[in-house]
């Protein structure tokens, strides 16, 4: 019997070892891994809306438009657009485009790829992204034209998230085919998808911008921040996201490795519940809380100056922000003053946020609800741990007084900064101002540019003034890169796998 | 033996029955997951049409016997989240779970055995207390923090093995360590508390002054008898095992069932919690028939105890 | 799977030839208990700053010891500047009391649910090894999960929670000593004699039964109280402001590397008190009852 007791355990032993599954080939020395912190929900670029999904998809497919390292619009499979009328816009397509598949990219593609979000039992989240455009219209195999319903200036914001599929791939194999199998026109092809370990991708030599530098990329979930530091500092990966500011020294000892730091898209603020009523409802009861929080004070103690003040609802990388806004300044003696004639000397809020889900969110809101009390606001904090129940209780509009948001569209397109988030009845949106309703309609339809940055800017100003949020700010985007490295950070939070050299 | 074998079986059944009661009413307690799947801007009607295509608007036992009829076949359908057969996921992530789980039983069978024979040997001498003491410590410390800092000395200090995920045997190591370091003191105690007994048996004192080096006596004749709890134990062990799976995995961001589980849970993903948990159980309750029959085999008085009751 | 631990091999007896001696084990074990205990009851006294207290300008001190370490506080500060020892102390109770309770909960449902399955046997007792069974399937960790989800972390849920997955651990072992000692002949007598069960239960099984009790309570709640930051750490446990070792450890592990600190003393916390209580439960075992296999 001991034979048998040890022969289970060496047996046990042998299957460890001959199942342990190890990397299909050597890493050469122009392949990279990148760390993030969860895995890919998708690789059908059209079921998702999540930002890290998106970033790995990117390499893969391909979008009509395009923003460059400035974020400025770029031709990418469309080279050129103008509006034909207005509500039409005409479209001309990069001709001699394959797909990884070899099939051809033309303007069935792009018709197909349009009217696949909208299918009825295709559960897309981006039906929300293009929900102006009426249907697209076929000229010739590099024309297309897109007839919206209402005229609608971010039509070329919308063309950067048109992601690409192949037509007849995606019939032949079918939908759940095509997410675990992905083809695209992109930079990179795709290669395996180990679920919750990695997703790999190898250069596709065949695109028109040239053959990329990195040879094959290997996308890698670690969830653990410790781990996932630890990873880059072993080599284990190359470039890892969403570095908290606190975790800067370590790095710092770190020979190999270096950090990259860029200002988000993402800013994050305070939602007053406004149409709550009450206290809440006089606008010189938010201003006081306006006032009674140190932003940039908070900032500097808690995420160590890895933040940039926010004046109104838009970051500087939005088209539209109007940086002579002025913030609000500290000032704990104003605050009183016009609580005092609001009548509110007595008031006491509670303030809701998440754990986790932005940087050192909990601990933000931690030190503003501390920062309230001090100021004769007493503050309660309530901590939502779970993400899903945090998005119900806003979308749903059951949140606490004061709710911590935070937000970034992919579009930066600049109505998609205001609507959602401070029109009146929108999901997002706890907040009711006809004045600013009527603003926020006006700059979404005006064609004319430079008449459309003027609505903007009054509107900005209207919201700065009638403080519907505590003004947080802008995310700094931290990321450590290893040095053998040539990379430096986008501000709308993507990584492309083109933009990385050695 | 027949008898045995079918009256285990039957009770599996009920188990597994019991099981999917649980976990199918627990889940509905949980609210609504409509609302994380659809975008923001989504409508009330978007959210009623997602909740009728997903047959949430049904009454529960209707919705308990649709799901009851279709596990019992392996569809467990589409998981919410990922969009893919449920059950294809969970098979496909399972192997790197109990590749772990092996793993972490193997390492606390191959240290805490021997630990448990050696303080049985040298009972209530100091060595015993150390033996006792270290092997508690890995008991007393909270998985997730000896997993972090396995990661720090091990992968960043000297840089023996990764930090995370599974890329070769070296991979395993630290995983398997902070996973097993749990069971070993209960394994290294049941292994001395067996040794104890067996040594105090006539047939061991007889082999032992007949001059049968020492060393042998005890692995031959004593292990045999000390496996015979450890074989039960093995079992049940395999069920905390997968537990502390959860929280390692996560921690080495190890591709398996726990790291699933957890992500299904907060997202509220029913059809893929349900699969887990059918799976989980299933396997559990299939090793342990498989540790029973083993047992019996071991020592087939036990049937004759049973079937008398 | 069951019935074979708790019958096990025959039982040979042992020769009580252990030398009478105080425990290294007892002593350790009470003493960090009681100490343990004291802090967490007189915390409110002891602790030098409200745990709750934010002071960001002191954030990431480092203990009195070190360099850049404050005297006011010993252990040093987190992230938030809030003092690590008032919050270890303030965080022993909530740990102590979520085991404690969750220990009793446990034990009473597992107690009732054994003694009912062994004093009445027959198809009482099967359903109830079954639904043991169910409990032992799913996983510990996967239930307490969903659980806590659906109804929200929160103290008395977390408790609630512990004590309904972990009563299994009691019911097993108060069934097998049930069933024992049904056989003996004191009880049989008396059944013949025509007491009633339930006078029969409390009177003279279930102070036979104690002493298995005592011991599993002991070490399930050292179980517990690994439990208890387990479920903080993925989030779930008892929330913020209200500290507990958990979530400290939580909160610490990012800074591993770097501020040690704020992880390695509720880290040693919980493992100094589990240790104890486990050489406590090693003790009693194996004073009262060595012939237990658990």
């Amino acid at each position: 019997m001991r034979r048998g007791f040890r022969s289970i355990v060496s047996l046990l032993a042998l299957s460890v070892v001959l199942a342990a599954a190890g990397p299909a080939r050597a890493a050469g020395e122009r392949d990279i891994t990148i760390a993030q912190g969860i895995d890919a929900e998708f690789l059908d670029v059209q079921m998702t809306n999540n930002i890290v999904t998106l970033i790995i998809n990117g390499s893969i497919y391909d979008t009509l438009l395009t923003r460059d390292k400035q974020l400025q619009i770029t031709p990418r499979l469309a080279t050129a657009y103008k509006l034909v009328s207005e509500k039409v816009w005409e479209v001309k397509l990069r001709s001699g485009v394959k797909f990884h598949n070899g099939e051809p990219f033309d303007a069935n593609a792009v018709k197909f790829s349009f009217e696949r979000i909208y299918r009825q039992d295709f559960k897309s989240p981006q039906k929300g992204w293009f929900s102006t455009i009426d249907r697209v219209e076929v000229v010739d195999p590099t024309t297309v034209r897109f007839h919206t319903k209402v005229p609608d200036p971010a039509m070329p914001a919308r063309m950067t998230l048109m992601y690409q599929l192949a037509p007849k791939y995606v019939a032949q194999v079918g939908d759940v085919q095509a997410n675990l199998k992905p083809v695209g026109t992109g930079p990179f092809k795709f290669v395996e998808w180990s679920k919750n370990e990695r997703i790999v991708v190898e250069a596709n030599d065949e695109h028109w911008t040239g053959k990329p530098a990195v040879r094959r990329a290997t996308w890698r979930p670690i969830p653990e921040l410790g781990a996932r530091i630890a990873a880059l500092q072993t080599g284990q990966a190359d470039l890892i996201v969403n570095v908290p500011p606190d975790q800067l020294p370590t790095l710092a000892a770190t020979k190999t490795v270096r950090v990259e730091k860029i200002p988000s898209c993402r800013i994050i603020y305070f939602g007053i519940a406004q149409i709550k009523g009450g206290a809440l409802a006089d606008r010189r009861v938010r201003q006081a809380i306006n006032h009674a929080v140190d932003v940039q004070g908070i900032l500097d103690a808690v995420l160590l100056g890895n933040g940039k003040r926010i004046n109104s609802s838009m970051p500087p990388n939005v088209w539209g922000y109007d940086p002579s806004i002025p913030f609000y300044d500290y000032n704990p003696q104003k605050a009183k003053e016009l609580l005092a004639a609001a009548g509110q000397t007595n008031l006491t809020l509670t303030l809701q946020a998440p754990n986790g889900r932005w940087a050192m969110d909990k601990d933000i809101a931690q030190a503003i609800a501390g920062q309230l009390t001090e100021n004769g606001i007493k503050t309660n904090v309530k901590i939502i741990g779970e993400w899903g129940s945090y998005v119900r209780s806003v979308l749903d509009h059951k949140t606490e007084d004061i709710f911590m948001n935070g937000w970034c569209l992919p579009s930066l397109e600049p109505d998609h900064w205001v609507t959602p988030n401070l029109h009146t009845g929108e999901p997002v949106s706890q907040y009711s101002n006809p004045e600013v309703d009527k603003l926020i309609v006006a700059a979404r339809a005006e064609m004319n540019v430079e008449k459309r940055k003027q609505l903007y800017a009054q509107l900005l100003r209207l919201i700065r003034d009638d403080a519907p949020w505590i003004f947080g700010y802008q995310q700094m985007d931290i990321y450590g890169v290893n040095t053998r490295l040539k990379w430096t950070p986008r501000g709308d939070e993507s990584i492309r796998l083109t933009e990385i050299g050695f | 033996m027949l008898a045995y074998l079918a009256r285990r079986l039957l009770q599996s059944v009920f188990v597994l029955l019991g099981v999917s009661v649980i976990v199918f009413g627990l889940l509905h307690l949980t609210g609504d997951p409509t609302r994380l799947l659809l975008p923001l801007e989504a409508r009330e009607e978007d959210v009623r049409q997602l909740r009728t295509l997903l047959g949430l608007d049904d009454p529960l036992w209707l919705q308990y016997t649709r799901f009851l009829s279709r596990a019992v076949r392996g569809d467990f359908g589409l998981s919410f989240k990922h969009q893919v057969p449920a059950l294809g996921l969970i098979l496909s992530t399972l192997p790197a779970t109990l590749q772990l789980t092996l793993a972490g039983l193997s390492l606390a069978l191959v240290v805490a055995v021997p630990v448990g024979i050696l303080a049985a040997l040298r009972r209530n001498s100091l060595l015993d207390a150390i033996c006792s003491v270290g092997v508690l410590m890995g008991q007393a410390m909270p998985v997730y923090w000896l997993g972090l800092l396995l990661i720090l000395v091990f992968a960043v200090w000297l840089g023996w093995f990764p930090a995370a995920g599974r890329d070769g045997l070296r991979s395993f190591v630290l995983p398997a360590c902070a996973l097993g370091a749990f069971s070993m003191a209960r394994i290294a105690r049941l292994a001395r508390s067996g040794m104890l007994e067996v040594l105090a048996q006539d047939y061991v004192r007889t082999a032992r002054s007949a001059g049968v080096r020492a060393f042998v006596v005890t692995y031959k004749y004593a292990l045999k008898n000390a496996a015979i709890p450890l074989v039960t134990v093995i079992g049940l062990e395999f069920g905390i095992l997968l537990g502390g799976a959860v929280i390692t995995e996560t921690i080495f961001a190890w591709p398996g069932v726990g790291r699933l589980a957890v992500d299904a849970i907060f997202s509220r993903d029913y059809p893929l919690v349900q699969a887990i948990v059918a799976v989980l159980a299933t396997l559990f309750v299939l090793i342990n028939l498989a540790v029973d029959l083993v047992y019996t085999y071991l020592d087939p008085r036990i049937v004759y105890v049973r079937s008398a009751r | 799977m069951t019935e074979a631990v708790a019958v096990g091999a025959a039982r040979p007896a042992i020769a009580r030839t252990r030398r009478r001696r105080v425990s290294f084990r007892a002593v350790f074990g009470i003493t960090v208990l009681l100490a343990i205990g004291a802090s967490a009851l007189l915390a409110p006294r002891l602790a030098p700053w409200d745990p709750a207290r934010q002071m960001l300008l002191k954030r990431l001190r480092p203990p009195a010891w070190e360099a850049r370490g404050l005297r006011e506080h010993p252990l040093g500060t987190d992230h938030l500047g809030r003092d690590i020892l008032s919050r270890i102390l303030h965080g022993g109770r909530i740990s102590l009391l979520v085991g404690l309770s969750a220990v009793a909960l446990a034990a009473g449902l597992g107690v009732t649910l054994g003694l009912c399955a062994g004093f009445f046997g027959g198809r009482t007792d099967a359903i109830i090894m079954r639904i043991v069974d169910v409990f032992l399937a799913i996983p510990y960790i996967l239930l307490a999960m969903g659980v806590v989800f659906a109804l929200g972390p929160s103290l008395l849920n977390v408790i609630l929670v512990m004590g309904a997955t972990r009563w299994v651990q009691f019911a097993r072992i108060v069934r097998a000593d049930v069933l024992s000692i049904r056989e003996r002949e004191f009880v049989t007598g008396a059944r013949a004699r025509g007491n009633r069960s339930g006078r029969l239960l409390l009177r003279h099984v279930l102070p036979n039964a104690l002493t298995p009790i005592i011991v599993v309570a002991t070490l399930e709640l050292a179980f517990m109280i690994i439990y208890e930051s387990a479920l903080s750490f993925l989030g779930l446990g008892v929330q913020p402001p209200t500290p507990t070792w958990g979530w400290m450890l939580s909160d610490g592990r990012n800074y591993i590397a770097t501020a040690w600190w704020l992880a390695t003393f509720p880290g040693l916390a919980i493992m100094l008190t589990v240790l104890a209580v486990n050489l406590l439960g090693d003790w009693l075992r194996d004073t009262l009852d060595p012939r237990l296999k658990i």
